[in-house]
């Protein structure tokens, strides 16, 4: 041991801070001293050539080893007080180390320095034996985990974990070996974390020793560095993520042929989804991914080509998907599969609840909310007679096969009821299926690694021991495992990437590249500019059709709009705008109804108002129901409109369906008439509000509804059936334009949030099928996602929404494979009033996030005090 | 005022500096509970009297809304006043004649049953609803029926004649065509009818179209091809050698070998094509190369492929060319190319239709009319918000002196004036008149320019549509009523078009359709059965 100190203290950028303030200094700031004494202890005469580029490994390096020497000392003190308190003390040793070695904290420095000879030499014959005994099994796992760091962690002897010595040993092996190349390596490897951390060293030395004034490091940054030293102490497994990412090829894309099984031939690029996916699961440490092609490029049916690619399947597989998407996936299931794959649908009330029937399957198709509701009345179940009743979850009790997430960004924010019940669910193989994997923010990815269990990215370490939990377990301010405090634990994807991107600035570009490094291995992206040649699509045109108000609407708005815009100026004034975001997000709300009609804000309100006539409208004739009568499945007709349904029907009565929903038909024509209670203020609020418009020839039309009518009118001609889909986000706009359709002699359908998936299923087949149903209602959020309508070309989205990627999945909705008709995307707006507004909008963030790639998105969808008043301006 | 005030606390300090005083509203606040007092004594009264003018006054009081003034003498003065101001309507808002509140009028506003020029509130609206509703019959369903069935029969486009012999034939041919195993002995035109029906029924199959492929065939239409694989496009030209027009549309899977094999059709020279997006740039250009010279009219619409250089190719190889329709090429985001389409001579016929919007210039289209405009017998150019300018009218106005169809859609920076100018310059120089003209959406083209054109093409015009042009006066579309050849109109979108405006316009003898949508004044209106008016409730 001799040499070492000379070899340190000539290194040494400041003189006088000899040896035994070394150890002080690496628990004051981590990283921060650029001293590599134990280094030299721990493998002498790599030494020199290390200096010159591992100078932060070799920090990590001291900490650690002061760490375990100093334990006796700091244990009281760790126990005592935070970190901080920790450097605080630390700093004002550094002071006075400097003027006088000895002092009482002294005691350490000495400790050090007797531990440093004592451990060196035990430690150098502790490796030699345990080389032989430990280094055939160790060899590897060490290699890949902790290749630099852990080569002089021979010190940790005195740690009595086993895992410690095993290291040190196939470390000193490693060195002993081939030490050179591997230096070179890591310094290699280590550079790009060295050029990050290396600044904040050099400024801090500054603003300790020199000048108190000096720039300091934010302080984000400094928690970081704590943090990161935390992990790579106690958790030697996260000392070369990323390093390890790099070195590792991700899964082969190489296509394979398609399952002979498969009733449809494969696009080039679902082969190499296709290999991508088989590999993924079997080769790759991840059993799984995500399968981000972009929407309408067929991950459904390459997810079905592996299902029937894997033969010796001794689960069901588990797809969970929303509710609109379930019977879709059965369809396809079984016009891809036939009798291949056995399906069972897990929904609704009726479903099979226990193990033995739900593991006879082939495949379970479930939704979301069945997982969150199965798993609830499991974990803290439901009342049922003044009872807490338990259920135990038959999802939960299966170990599957292979758990599908369709739209995975479902789950998107890991602490909702579905995300946890869903990350409860066990499987061998997981996938998730998302064609906008990352909607709004990068957090959301979170969430899809956590089901995926990618490790470390899942998982929450301690920063002050090796505890570590996939869930966030913590009670009174405190982990439930190792008693430390709440702060100081990490999840290592929030660490080591999304803080980066949110908080530090200037690290963006870095962690961006580490996180696709970390994409390229679990997700496939392929989006349809890429493979245009393969998708054989028809070419996406987006139509803005303008128009303007007529002078009384006009007059309306924009007696609205000066309402408004002085509430709004009221605010401004005061200074309350974020205090009354609600309230002003009202205001833009009732100015994008009445663009679309005025009596979405008319007669919005209900029987207390003294204007509220109401009636039911029968869904057959479109008028008000003369003798209103009900069907089981919720409509209303006039008892003799309906009656002259069933009559005139030829077929047997059980084919019999519905007009509006398509399921089977049930109905007692010789029930009671209903009446129309306006008094009922539940009755009213609750039905369509077509209920609440006059059905005599008083109601006015707008001018957007009579747009689209106008439009839809001409798309018709003698020889061609051109469908559309009309996308609204205010259901009651829906209802106003499915009316006045029906009255112009349009037959349309209409896709609700409430309706069953049989309902759907028939409506969607109904729509598909029968080339006189022309126009296809939806509601933007309940049916902006999973549903394939390609038999439709025309995509009109009534009113502009804050978010256009939302659009632009409606638009996917018809611009599918199996799209050969040419497609339109027409956006209707009213040019004065608030919608242009909201466009401009859109086209300017749209343009600040392209500018700043990476940037979080949910700036789309904030509204920033400056975005307001830009709404608000004349 | 002195400069000395006593302590006060934070919050009277504030609300001096926002302007508010305490005591003001003390003030206020008591006023206020004296007045309430004293109504409350006087009540009684007041009702009384209330009731006694209801008998005397011919005007049906329902609710007065004199709570507010005590003094009974006023309330009297305050009443007859609000008798005087019923029909004053001034800036929106009105008395309603219900309860003599005031109140705004909006086009919602129900008009008062016995009164004339007088509205009634919403309050009072409703209450007059629920009045109705009780008194109204229950509505025959005979009735409903024959409204569905005029919608369905406007939105078929079926106005009120019935059908001939033959089409209903041909319907129940196309509705049946699962059972039929071979065509024979009917005219080419019945064949392209029963295409389009099965067409529009999506009933257009690899099965069923094979049925219509024939040696002798010339005229071939497919509106809807959409079902067909890359084999059926290839029969087309295998078992139709003699085709000289063909139309596909929705072409989306044909592919380059089906566009080589339709360009060894010797005989063609028309061709429609609508979506063909597989076809790469390599096809087209073979394809002009080929066929080029021998086509007279050409569609092409939808397609992503065909870029500058396609484009350059067409304009200097297809110099036969008579009619020429270009629609949404997505890849042409340069004007330059089009300026070579003044190289097709023989060109009669040319559509430039919704092109990307960098692909619009004045120039351009000055480049082409400068050099064909003088031939053209139709125009039509649907462009883009904020692209082609009063240049391109005024090149169409020095040009194109033959053209019997102009449209000119979506061109909203054109000017009331320069439209103005050009009509007027075209009846200075005697240019025969239009049949058919357009001015959809040039939402600032105006009255003035309208008359012009009726000046100069009213005594030929037979379509017309100004959808959209909201500064058009009632009084001119009063006018069209006396075209001598009009038949088809289009004014939608003209808020102020109103029943009478129909009225006038069903005495003109030919006007057969008008389209009418957003027509807000129309809806619920009675309107005359002479004419069939399209898009109003």
């Amino acid at each position: 041991m001799a040499f070492v100190k000379p070899a340190r203290a000539a290194r040494r950028s400041r003189p006088q801070l000899v040896d035994p303030v070394s150890s002080d200094e690496e628990n004051v700031e981590n990283e921060s001293m650029g001293s590599e004494p134990e280094f030299v202890d721990g493998n002498g005469s790599e030494d020199d050539s290390d200096s010159s580029s591992g100078g932060f490994i070799k920090d990590e390096e001291q900490n650690e080893e002061t760490d375990e020497i100093v334990k006796v000392n700091r244990i009281g003190n760790r126990n005592k007080s935070e970190i901080k308190n920790e450097n605080e003390i630390k700093d004002e040793n550094d002071i006075k180390n400097e003027n006088e070695i000895k002092n009482e904290n002294d005691i350490k420095n000495e400790n050090e320095i007797k531990n440093e000879n004592e451990i060196k030499n035990e430690n150098e014959i502790k490796n030699v034996n345990e080389i032989k005994n430990e280094n055939e099994n160790e060899i590897k796992k060490t290699k890949s985990t902790s290749k630099s760091n852990s080569k002089s962690k021979s010190n940790r002897n005195t740690n009595p974990k086993e895992t410690g010595s095993k290291e040190d040993g196939s470390n000193v092996v490693e060195l002993l070996s081939d030490s050179d190349i591997e230096i070179v390596n890591v310094s290699k490897r280590k550079a790009p974390a060295k050029k990050k951390k290396a600044p904040p060293r050099k400024k801090k030395s500054k603003a300790e020793d020199e000048d108190p004034d000096a720039p300091k490091v934010s302080k984000s940054q400094k928690v970081f560095d704590r943090m990161e030293a935390g992990l790579q102490e106690f958790h030697p497994e996260l000392r070369q993520v990323f390093e390890k990412l790099e070195t590792e090829p991700p899964s082969s894309r190489e296509a394979v042929p398609q399952p002979e099984l498969l009733k449809t031939k494969l696009l080039p690029f679902q082969n190499e989804g296709l290999g991508w996916l088989i590999r993924q699961e079997r080769e790759s440490i991840y059993h799984g991914g995500i399968l981000a092609d972009e929407m309408g490029m067929g991950k459904t049916i390459q997810t079905i080509a592996l299902f029937l690619s894997d033969k010796d399947r001794k689960a069901p597989i588990l797809v969970i998907a929303p509710t609109v998407a379930v019977m879709q996936w059965k369809n396809e299931i079984q016009l891809y599969a036939g009798d291949a794959l056995q399906c069972l649908v897990f929904h609704g009330a009726n479903r099979a609840n226990n193990v033995a029937d739900i593991a006879k399957a082939d495949v379970v198709l479930t939704t979301y909310a069945v997982v969150e509701s199965v798993y609830r009345k499991q974990r803290s179940g439901f009342a049922r007679k003044g009872e807490r009743v338990f259920e135990k979850s038959a999802l939960h009790n299966i170990e599957f096969h292979r758990i599908v997430l369709d739209e995975a960004h479902n789950i998107k924010d890991r602490q909702a009821g579905t995300s946890r019940a869903i990350f409860m669910l066990n499987a061998r193989f997981r996938l998730c299926l998302s064609g906008t994997p990352l909607q709004n923010r990068i957090g959301e990815l979170y969430s899809l690694l956590r089901f995926l269990r990618v490790v470390p990215f899942c998982k929450y370490f301690c920063t002050k021991c090796d505890c570590t939990s996939d869930e966030w377990l913590v009670e009174r301010q405190r982990c439930v495992m190792c008693n430390h405090v709440a702060m100081q634990h990490v999840n290592y994807f929030n660490h080591s990437l999304l803080k980066h991107i949110q908080k530090i600035e200037g690290h963006t570009d870095f962690a961006m590249a580490r996180m696709r490094l970390l994409l390229n291995h679990i997700m496939l992206r392929r989006t349809k500019v890429e493979r245009a040649d393969d998708l054989g699509l028809p070419p996406r045109v987006v139509v803005v059709k303008r128009k303007f108000f007529n002078l009384e609407e006009k007059d309306l708005y924009s007696s609205v709009f000066s309402d408004s815009k002085r509430q709004f100026s009221t605010y401004v004034n005061h200074g309350v705008v974020l205090n009354n975001y609600a309230n002003i997000f009202t205001l833009i709300t009732r100015m994008r109804q009445i663009a679309d009609h005025p009596d979405l804000v008319l007669r919005r309100r209900t029987a207390q108002d003294a204007d509220a006539v109401g009636s039911h409208v029968c869904k057959l004739c479109d008028d008000e129901a003369e003798d209103a009568i009900k069907s089981r499945c919720g409509h209303i007709f006039c008892r003799l409109c309906v009656t002259e349904y069933v009559e005139s029907f030829q077929g047997r009565l059980s084919d019999l369906v519905c007009p509006v929903c398509r399921v089977g038909f049930t109905i007692d024509l010789s029930a009671p008439a209903l009446q129309f209670d306006t008094n009922n203020d539940r009755e009213v609020s609750k039905s369509s509000i077509v209920n609440r418009i006059e059905m005599d020839d008083s109601w006015r039309s707008s001018t957007k509804i009579e747009a689209l009518v106008e439009e839809l009118f001409k798309l018709r001609s003698d020889r061609q059936t051109i469908k559309s889909i009309v996308f609204s986000q205010f259901t009651s706009m829906l209802d106003l334009v499915e009316w006045r359709l029906a009255r112009a002699g349009f037959s349309t359908v209409k896709l609700q949030g409430s309706m069953s998936p049989t309902q759907r299923n028939a409506i969607i087949s109904h729509f598909m099928e029968t080339p006189s149903v022309e126009v296809f209602l939806v509601s933007l959020k309940a049916g902006g996602v999973a549903l394939n309508l390609c038999e439709a070309s025309q995509v009109f989205l009534l009113d502009p929404w804050w978010n256009p990627s939302v659009e632009w999945q409606s638009g996917d909705r018809v611009h599918r494979i199996g799209q050969h008709r040419p497609v339109t995307i027409t956006r209707l707006v009213i040019e004065d009033s608030i919608e242009s507004r909201i466009i401009d909008l859109q086209a300017k963030k749209a343009n600040m996030i392209n500018a700043t790639i990476g940037a979080d998105d949910g700036a789309l969808n904030r509204l920033s005090k400056d975005d307001m008043e830009f709404l608000f301006q004349n | 005022m002195s400069g000395v005030r006593g302590p006060n606390s934070a919050l009277t300090e504030f609300l001096r500096s926002q302007g508010i005083n305490a005591n003001e509203i003390r003030v206020r606040h008591e006023q206020r509970q004296r007045k309430n007092a004293a109504e409350k004594e006087s009540g009684s009264n007041n009702t009384d009297e209330d009731k006694d003018e209801k008998e005397e006054g011919n005007e049906q009081y329902k609710k007065l809304d004199i709570d507010a003034i005590a003094d009974p003498e006023v309330a009297k003065v305050a009443k007859n006043a609000a008798l005087k101001r019923l029909d004053e309507i001034d800036d929106g808002s009105a008395i309603c004649a219900g309860c003599y509140n005031k109140f705004t009028v909006t086009v919602y506003s129900k008009p008062a049953p016995d009164l004339e020029n007088a509205f009634l509130c919403r309050f009072c609206s409703a209450e007059s609803g629920k009045l109705k509703k009780l008194q109204s019959k229950p509505k025959d369903l005979g009735a409903k029926k024959k409204r569905k069935k005029l919608a369905a029969d406007i939105l078929e486009l079926r106005f009120m004649t019935s059908p001939s012999l033959q089409d209903i034939c041909i319907k129940v041919i196309a509705d049946n065509i699962d059972s039929i195993e071979e065509l024979g002995g009917i005219t080419t035109d019945s064949f392209n009818k029963i295409s389009r029906i099965l067409s529009k029924n999506r009933r257009l199959l690899p099965t069923t179209m094979q049925m219509f492929l024939r040696k002798d065939v010339e005229v071939l239409e497919f509106w809807d091809c959409s079902t067909f694989a890359i084999e059926n496009y290839n029969l087309i030209p295998a078992m139709c050698p003699n085709l000289t027009k063909l139309t596909l549309g929705m072409c989306g899977q044909m592919d380059d070998d089906n566009m080589h094999r339709i360009a060894e059709l010797k005989s063609l020279r028309e061709l429609y094509l609508d979506g063909p997006f597989l076809i790469r740039k390599s096809a087209w250009l073979d394809f002009i190369d080929l066929k080029g010279p021998h086509l007279t009219s050409l569609f092409v619409k939808s397609v992503y492929r065909i870029d500058s250089e396609v484009l350059a190719l067409l304009a200097e190889t297809c110099v036969n060319l008579e009619v020429l329709s270009l629609e949404r090429l997505c890849q042409l985001t340069d004007p330059s190319p089009f300026c070579l389409l003044g190289n097709l001579k023989n060109l009669k016929h040319l559509e430039l239709i919704e092109l990307e919007h960098e692909a619009w210039s004045d120039h351009a289209i000055g480049e082409i009319l400068n050099s064909i405009g003088g031939n053209l017998h139709t125009l039509v150019i649907k462009a883009d918000t904020g692209t082609l300018t009063d240049k391109t009218v005024e090149y169409i106005k020095l040009n194109c002196k033959s053209l019997r169809r102009l449209e000119l859609v979506n061109m909203l920076d054109i000017t009331d004036r320069s439209v103005e100018d050009l009509f007027t310059y075209w009846s200075e120089n005697n240019v025969p008149g239009l049949k058919q003209l357009s001015l959809d959406k040039c939402v600032n083209v105006g009255t003035n320019a309208l008359k012009c054109a009726l000046t100069h093409s009213g005594a030929s015009l037979e379509n017309l549509n100004i959808n959209s042009l909201m500064h058009v006066s009632p009084d001119t579309i009063d006018q069209l009523a006396e075209l001598p050849a009009l038949s088809t109109l289009d004014m939608s979108f003209i808020g102020a078009v109103n029943p009478v405006n129909v009225y006038k316009l069903s005495t003109s003898n030919s006007l057969k359709q008008v389209y009418a949508f957003g027509n807000i004044r129309l809806s619920g209106m009675p309107l005359p059965t002479g004419v069939t008016i399209v898009g109003t409730m």
